[in-house]
């Protein structure tokens, strides 16, 4: 296995872990606290699992 | 008003997410997480900056998108995971070879594999374990590996909206938001020709038209109880097992029949040698340590046994408060489109979803295991880390998908796309549908992603034309199932376990056309069905 291989492995797992906290993290900040910073660190935190996803798969 | 504006440039912008999905799917080869990643951003970024969408809308919608891929997700994991374990103890080695020492007649053999075992594997798992599992056995019988992988492929195609213990089944009752004791035995009628008609093209693609006159007898008399059994699982609540266990009564039909005159007539023996399963082949029951078939099924049989308990009235009602759901508040966007509050949303019940019905499974079996001596030190964690390895970028993929369909659903873009699809197919829309639901699973692989991305999108088209949703909602599923069977991740598993690694176009060439027909056949039914009896469409 290469390098480069080991590293897209290590990102999907980091893309895996992203997408698993999203939901308690957009759920809390939207719902539960009704903050609207929160609500966009959230949502900005979404986008950057996505990014991510873009890159590990 | 009530959403985005029915403009030309509001239809081409929403349908842009879609359209990148498609395009990088099938043009760029994207992976599923991959292009389910772009197309969240790109129907995120719509949705903020262009169809009124808030930023607190968009979380909402994407967190909601979350826990439906929750939902179908833990199906996924628990059923790859009993899979996995019940293989690696050898159960699947054992059933493998009890179904290949059933019938030496090619057709039968044929039928057994790729019609009847091929849809149990797909009701019990999925996720193209049904074309890795038979494909191999259908070689080590005989069969040119290209027809092999063909005929598992499209034998199956009928078992996978309420395969994988329900989880495609259970997305579109989600999305549409019809109620299961409607749409589910409703579907299951529906599926009722297309079952038979599989079996037909199974024996068509193994030996021609001649082979389909002569199993005839078979395919329909089997292929009316597994018809018979898939709407009887529909109807008392069980859709989780609404295509394991007709897999299962085709498996002990086709068993049983083609050894009678419905087959017998005219009956082709299988070769002796080349491919065939080596002389001296020991038998599984009798070989000292080597699993039993009853062992190997164990899991399935209390799978099944589970299921039915679960749905027995006092004990379902005792347990429908034991269950996860989140509240999602409702909202309205900035052009006017109105979600309502949804309580419980995609609630995982204890006995009402396969998952919990699945691990309870799994650890009854692994008692068993243990007691007969079948254990293996560590097998559990091995297969907890295999299924998890096997799962990683379905997760992703689902994830990422299902956020961009409840997004785009929570805007308004798919009740906008749906306007422009009933405004252009009008009248013939019952034909088109199946064939939606074939583009959405070939696209994203999926059945069940087909459903989220297209479920509610039919389900409002039928609406504005005035036909029948409930019907339109099961022809989605159904030409999703059917349509799942040519996805390029499924023709590549086939093709690399057939050994033809490259080859895919063969297999491909061979299934395009009868799926395709599957689906037509479908759309007619559906038309027929909504213009005679629209009442009962509804």
């Amino acid at each position: 296995m290469d390098k480069m291989t080991r590293y897209r492995i290590h990102l999907q797992h980091a893309t895996l872990v992203g997408v698993a906290l999203a939901l308690p993290f957009l759920f809390v900040a939207t719902v539960t606290l009704d903050s609207a910073p929160l609500t966009l660190a959230a949502l900005s935190y979404t986008a950057a699992v996505s990014t991510l996803a873009v890159a590990a798969y | 008003m009530t959403g985005p504006a029915p403009t030309p440039l509001n239809w081409l912008l929403a349908s842009l997410p879609v359209l990148v999905l498609l395009v990088t799917i099938m043009r760029l080869r994207w992976s599923a997480p991959r292009a389910g990643a772009v197309s969240w951003l790109i129907a995120a970024a719509l949705a903020l900056w262009y169809f009124g969408g808030s930023a607190q809308s968009t979380a909402i919608a994407s967190a909601k998108g979350l826990s439906l891929a929750l939902f179908v997700l833990t199906i996924l994991w628990a059923s790859v995971y009993m899979y996995n374990l019940v293989d690696r103890v050898g159960g699947i080695d054992a059933i493998a070879r009890t179904m290949a020492r059933v019938t030496e007649d090619k057709l039968g053999q044929a039928l057994l594999i790729g019609w009847g075992f091929s849809s149990f594997i797909q009701g019990v798992t999925g996720f193209g374990v049904p074309v890795a599992v038979a494909t191999p056995l259908l070689v080590m019988m005989g069969f040119a590996p290209a027809r092999a992988a063909a005929m598992v492929l499209v034998g199956h195609g009928w078992a996978v909206t309420f395969g994988s213990m329900g989880s495609s089944y259970y997305t579109i009752q989600l999305v549409t938001g019809i109620p299961g004791d409607t749409i589910g035995p409703h579907m299951a009628l529906l599926f009722a020709a297309v079952t038979v008609a599989s079996g037909f093209l199974v024996a068509h693609i193994q030996g021609g038209l001649g082979a389909a006159r002569r199993g005839a007898p078979l395919i329909l008399a089997v292929g009316s109880v597994m018809a018979l059994v898939m709407w009887a699982m529909a109807e008392a609540g069980a859709p989780q097992v609404a295509s394991s266990v007709p897999g299962m009564a085709a498996i002990v039909g086709i068993a049983l029949g083609a050894r009678t005159r419905l087959l017998r007539a005219r009956a082709v023996p299988a070769p002796v040698s080349g491919g065939a399963i080596p002389e001296g082949t020991p038998d599984a029951s009798s070989e000292r340590g080597r699993m039993s078939f009853h062992l190997g099924f164990l899991p399935y049989y209390l799978l099944v046994t589970l299921s039915i308990i679960s749905q027995i009235g006092p004990i379902k009602s005792a347990a429908s408060s034991l269950g996860w759901g989140l509240d999602y508040p409702g909202f309205v966007t900035a052009d006017g489109f109105v979600v309502p509050p949804a309580a419980d949303y995609a609630i995982i019940r204890l006995l009402n979803h396969p998952a919990p019905l699945i691990v309870a499974s799994v650890a009854l079996t692994m008692v068993v295991l243990v007691v007969r001596g079948h254990w293996k030190h560590g097998v559990a964690w091995e297969t907890a880390r295999l299924t998890y390895t096997q799962s990683i970028a379905t997760t992703v993929g689902v994830g990422t998908m299902v956020m961009m369909a409840v997004v785009m659903a929570d805007t308004g873009l798919t009740g906008l796309l749906a306007e422009g699809v009933a405004r252009a197919s009008g009248p013939v829309f019952p034909l088109v549908s199946p064939f939606i639901g074939v583009l959405g699973s070939f696209m994203t692989g999926s059945n069940t992603n087909s459903n989220v991305l297209f479920g509610i999108l039919q389900v409002e088209t039928a609406r504005s034309l005035g036909i029948g949703e409930v019907t339109i909602a099961s022809v989605q599923s159904i030409g999703a199932s059917v349509g799942s069977s040519m996805a390029p991740a499924k023709v590549l598993v086939g093709a690399a376990i057939a050994g033809l690694a490259g080859r895919e176009h063969e297999i491909m060439r061979t299934i395009v056309p009868y799926i395709l027909g599957l689906a037509a056949l479908t759309g007619i039914e559906a038309l027929i069905l909504i213009q005679l009896i629209p009442s009962w469409t509804r």
